[in-house]
């Protein structure tokens, strides 16, 4: 078993040799030094998306292809259903590419305060803010519900310098409903919840 | 996100071909427990659902419960 997963294993060369090439190709000053990073990178602006340069197999040339993730999306590298990044990912998984390209909306309107994404994806059960916590989730749904979007904003904004827009508010509601279905509904990963 | 991109690579990187996954990742074990191992319907490294098990207990490491489920397993 540790030599097919453990340090020394072919899966661990190929792992450092992946993320290598992650963190070569991605500005330092990201600070992308784990998944929980890449999460608020993700959420708080398009960085992770159109980021050229990230190293993924194509299979038709099978070898390396330096794209971007946007680029997959829009773009099946393969048109073989099995193997699409697409279908690998579950969805698109980023907010960011959800606002901009699903719902419309502009850069200056997508891009949020990293300190706020942060907040909403904490995975301290207490926070006051975190979306993983039920508590809030039920707020914030109830709150949609009764259309007061501007509680929601103010509940989860951060401080003054880091509000939440409505309009923010608004795509995260629908990014929830997107996720949750498709989750439920596409990827080969569906069901598997030993995977992230 | 991270974590399906490495395992969307591995598994198109040699994973999914038997041949290499034999002569590399599993050359010293028999040929039967070869055969089981690449073809298994949970934990087979033919599928890329199922080769995420192995990139999960991989991660996990090797006193995680999905580390102990394959161990078992085979």
């Amino acid at each position: 078993m540790e030599k097919i997963v453990g340090e020394a294993s072919m899966m661990a060369q190929l792992d450092h040799a992946y993320q290598g090439n992650l963190g070569h190709e991605t500005p330092k000053a990201s600070g992308l030094t784990s998944d929980q990073v890449l999460v608020v990178v993700q959420w708080s602006s398009g960085l992770m998306t159109k980021l050229e340069g990230i190293p993924i197999f194509d299979v038709t040339n099978k070898s390396l292809f330096q794209t971007s993730v946007q680029h997959l999306y829009d773009n099946d590298l393969d048109q073989s259903v099995p193997s699409r990044f697409g279908l690998v990912a579950g969805y698109e998984p980023e907010l960011y590419y959800f606002m901009r390209y699903k719902l419309g909306y502009s850069e200056e309107e997508t891009t949020m305060a990293s300190e706020n994404a942060q907040n909403l994806l904490a995975a301290d059960a207490s926070s006051f803010t975190t979306l993983l916590n039920p508590t809030n989730l039920q707020f914030f749904f109830e709150k949609y519900k009764q259309g007061d979007l501007d509680s929601i904003a103010t509940r989860f904004s951060t401080n003054k310098a880091a509000i939440l827009t409505t309009k923010q508010v608004e795509a995260i509601y629908q990014y929830l409903v997107f996720i949750t279905e498709k989750e439920f509904t596409v990827g080969e990963f569906g069901n598997n919840t030993n995977f992230p | 996100m991270k974590t399906r991109y490495f395992t969307y690579n591995l598994y198109h990187w040699g994973y999914k071909n038997q041949t290499v996954l034999n002569e590399v990742a599993l050359r010293d074990l028999d040929s039967a427990l070869q055969e089981k191992m690449f073809n298994d319907p949970d934990y087979g490294f033919a599928g890329i659902g199922t080769l995420g098990n192995w990139v999960a207990a991989y991660n996990a490491g090797n006193q995680s419960a999905i580390y102990q489920q394959i161990l078992t397993h085979f």
